[in-house]
């Protein structure tokens, strides 16, 4: 019946995000809804299983786990934190400030409607990620110690010290720190410190001297270890920690002991630091404090780029983050949707599978699942899976690839077979299209989950490219059609139009053509290394490639990384591209150099 | 001895009318509906499940008039389904008066388009089995539900009942005239307004009217179902 539910139907036409909906659409949303209603000073959300709630008639308030007012919604806000995990706003508890009347969308039929309208995701995972982001410059207030200097011990004592009486046996001993997840226990006799076992001692002392672990822990700690007081300057304990090649130091006040303190609480205090950053991820807990790690990668960046660092030690960074980010977030989905029914790789490729990340890359990733695979079967868990995961990057600034490549299209879904045949058709039977899904894929990294599903497809690679120039001539015609950045009187050619116009892209113009090179003399060779420098110098000196040329080309290389990432860090965050003004006469004199360079070099014996 | 059953029935507790109604009646919708028992008086009413119930009709006598239109949706505890929303026309019996055409605005080719009257009471009845009915004034809702029963099937409608409109009347005694109208009684809940005389949009309004009217009256603890049901 057309008028069926026409109020409710109406009434989600002027929802955000719901309002781009076609009618038909929001006809069938209305038709999923259900219905609550709220006495004044009840509890929001309401218990039971996850839903997004719109506000329909009244008004609700959220509080952080702290107590402050984290936000209000009003008629027609909607809440749908219960819906994204990791969300920080899970973690917040409301209640309803007049008579409320919610409708509920039940997570299935919104993951449906999200399936149906990608984009209506996409906005959520923006709306999420500029909240958090909001949420992050509002605690920015809250300055972070940057250097040791005015720290004290006991600021950074984190948790209860985890201690054990000296009789308990090694083995007990050692289940309690598993158990506690700490490298040190701390062995106390009323309350009093007597010594410290660390991960070392049990290995140095037990493992290897061959002791039973039966002997009580005493045998084998350290006796009266080396302490400070809480008022000990936090300079002083590194100082300690370094002298006796230590990594644990107690704090105790007056023979009470307070607590431990690490090497890597020493480091976390130091404020952004590659480590810290790995650490935090590696901790995370919610989608939140991912972003809010992700968030300070930007400033370590341009700490370590104006440092020095070269571009490609960066490009690994971000890569080696990225592929932290991408394990953790594999976890929590596996966490939340239970083990997967069959082994599974996640594989990244593109910038991510060469570990040349930059900070705007989007996100290249597939799948590859056991030949147990049944779309109809598992389709939809890994679905969930790989949806979830995509979505966490994206949130963490990698954004959604346009084109869906990505493992949460069912394309890039594939079981172990199925990808040997698409990358064995690649190979063998290759056109120019093959070939450009071959230059992207074949850069692939294994990222998480079971290695034997990839080796195989690393071997493929290696034995079979180099015997199929087919393919090879196919990736130089593709590479070729991308035309050398250089007009007459070896002018520059220049962005034509839009927000780049008059500059000069050096992603697509500079690099891009030394990463196709690389590959295709990487595959010709059998080498199955995906970082272009790592390419290009195994490839040196082969059939292909002469020494000259490829010392050439990762000196290209190197420039052009440089120029990028010194124009990156300073025109961050303006541009997301790396362009060049059209004014930088120095610069644009290099780079024509540079493309002269790429274009000797191409690949002469490979022939279409 | 069907004659003295149909005598003593109405003074017998519900379970047992259900049971002697179920033994009796030749198969058929009202009887699998009769086989299935309704929540227990003593539950917790968050607990219980229910049926929200609007009928359009030519009129207000059962035994004359007709029913034109049925509109239903379901309440698991708490939370209306809008999944099990139905709207149903009902082709009736005869041309239709101007009256009931102006008040329900479906016109004799509207009602001409509906179903027969078995056919929806058949979901019904399979809807509302092991469930409370919740009606707005639901003297007009049993009693037209209990002569299509009646017609159909050949037994009575047994059913728990909440009244939105008695638990009104019970909580403020003393009321305006006009006040305790749907619209009204909603507004004084703080529900939105819906438009009215539409059967489907009038149990959804009935539906959500319980629910505050049930949240009003425990504000001081549990509330058993059994204090809400029409006695």
């Amino acid at each position: 019946m057309h008028d069926e539910l026409a109020e409710i139907r109406d009434f989600l036409a002027e929802v955000p995000p719901f309002h781009q909906l076609p009618d038909t659409a929001l006809a069938t949303l209305s038709r999923a809804l259900v219905i609550r209603y709220l006495r004044r000073g009840s509890v929001f959300p309401p218990a039971g299983a996850a839903h997004l709630w719109i506000v329909r008639q009244g008004a609700l308030e959220l509080r952080h786990p702290d107590g402050s007012l984290a936000q209000r919604l009003a008629e027609a806000d909607s809440f749908d934190a219960a819906c994204l995990p990791g969300s920080e706003a899970a973690s917040w508890r409301g209640h309803a400030c007049e008579d409320t009347l919610l409708y509920g969308l039940p997570q299935k039929a919104l993951e449906a409607l999200w399936h149906a309208y990608p984009e209506l995701r996409a906005q959520m995972l923006e709306k999420l990620g500029e909240r958090l982001r909001r949420a992050r410059r509002e605690h920015e207030g809250a300055p972070r110690g940057r250097d040791l200097s005015g720290l004290q011990l006991g600021q950074l004592i984190g948790r209860a010290p985890v201690t054990a009486a000296p009789q308990l046996s090694i083995r007990a001993a050692a289940a309690r720190m598993t158990e506690a997840r700490v490298s040190a226990l701390l062995l106390v006799e009323d309350t009093r410190l007597v010594g410290i076992v660390t991960d070392r001692d049990l290995r140095s002392r037990c493992l290897a001297a061959g002791l039973p672990d039966s002997q009580p822990i005493s045998a084998i700690m350290t006796a009266t270890p080396r302490h400070l007081p809480p008022e000990a300057p936090a300079f002083e304990a590194l100082s300690a920690m370094t002298r006796h090649g230590i990594h644990h130091i107690p704090v105790v006040r007056d023979g009470e002991l307070l607590g431990l303190v690490s090497s890597t609480d020493l480091l976390r205090a130091q404020g952004v630091s590659l480590v810290d950053l790995a650490d935090r991820l590696r901790r995370a807990n919610s989608l939140e404090e991912l972003l809010q790690a992700m968030g300070e990668l930007p400033e370590l960046w341009l700490t370590l780029a104006r440092r020095g660092d070269g571009a490609t030690a960066l490009g690994r960074l971000v890569a080696s983050l990225a592929d932290l980010l991408t394990q953790r977030l594999l976890a929590w989905a596996e966490e939340r949707l239970g083990p997967a029914p069959l082994a599974y790789a996640w594989i990244a490729y593109g910038s991510h599978g060469r570990q040349e990340l930059t900070l705007f890359s989007d996100q290249d990733n597939a799948l590859v699942l056991a030949d147990a695979y049944d779309p109809a079967q598992h389709g939809e868990y890994f679905h969930a899976l790989a949806a979830s995961v995509c979505d966490g990057l994206a949130a963490c600034g990698f954004s959604l690839c346009p084109g869906e490549m990505m493992a949460c299209n069912p394309r890039w879904r594939l079981s172990l077979s199925q990808w040997r045949h698409a990358f064995t058709d690649w190979i063998r039977a290759t056109d120019a299209q093959k070939a450009r899904l071959a230059s992207n894929l074949f850069d692939f990294r294994h990222i998480a989950g079971d290695p034997s599903l990839t080796t195989p497809l690393t071997q493929l690679i290696a034995t079979e490219a180099p015997r199929h120039e087919t393919l090879l001539a196919h990736m130089v015609g593709n590479a070729a059609t991308r035309p050398a950045p250089l007009g007459l009187f070896r002018q520059f050619v220049l962005v034509r139009s839009g927000e780049h116009q008059g500059q000069l892209d050096l992603k697509f113009h500079g690099l891009m053509p030394i990463h196709e090179l690389a590959r295709i003399h990487a595959l010709a060779c059998g080498c199955s290394a995906t970082g272009t420098p790592e390419r290009l110098r195994t490839a040196a000196g082969s059939r292909y490639l002469s020494a000259e040329g490829a010392a050439d080309l990762l000196a290209a290389y190197d420039f052009l990384q440089a120029l990028r990432l010194a124009q990156s860090a300073n025109a961050w965050p303006r541009a997301r591209r790396s362009t060049i003004s059209s004014h930088r006469t120095a610069s644009r004199r290099s780079i024509a150099s540079v493309c002269a360079m790429c274009s000797a070099s191409s690949p002469r014996s490979s022939k279409p | 001895m069907p004659d003295l059953l149909r005598l003593i029935t109405p003074l017998l507790p519900p379970a047992t009318r259900r049971r002697l109604w179920h033994a009796r009646l030749p198969d058929s919708p009202l009887k699998a509906f009769l086989a299935v028992p309704p929540p227990q008086p003593r539950s917790d009413w968050r607990q219980a499940r229910y049926l929200a119930l609007d009928l359009e009709t030519t009129g207000s006598n059962p035994a004359r008039d007709d029913i034109l239109s049925f509109g239903w949706v379901c309440l698991e505890g708490e939370t209306i389904h809008l999944a099990t929303a139905q709207h149903r026309l009902v082709r009736p019996r005869r041309a239709l008066t101007a009256a009931s055409v102006t008040v329900h605005r479906i016109t004799d080719d509207r009602a001409a388009q509906g179903e027969p009257l078995e056919a929806v009471l058949r979901d019904l009845l399979a809807a509302l089995a092991g469930r409370v009915l919740i009606a707005h004034y639901a003297q007009t809702e049993t009693g037209f539900v209990d002569a299509a029963c009646r017609a159909c099937y050949g037994g009575p409608c047994i059913t728990p009942v909440i009244d939105t409109l008695a638990l009104a009347r019970r909580s403020a005694p003393a009321h305006a005239p006009g006040s305790l109208r749907l619209g009204a009684l909603r507004a004084r809940h703080h529900l939105p307004r819906y438009p009215l005389h539409h059967a489907l949009s009038d149990a959804l309004a009935a539906a959500e009217l319980f629910l505050a009217q049930a949240e009003s009256l425990s504000q001081d603890g549990a509330l058993c179902l059994g204090r809400l049901l029409v006695r």
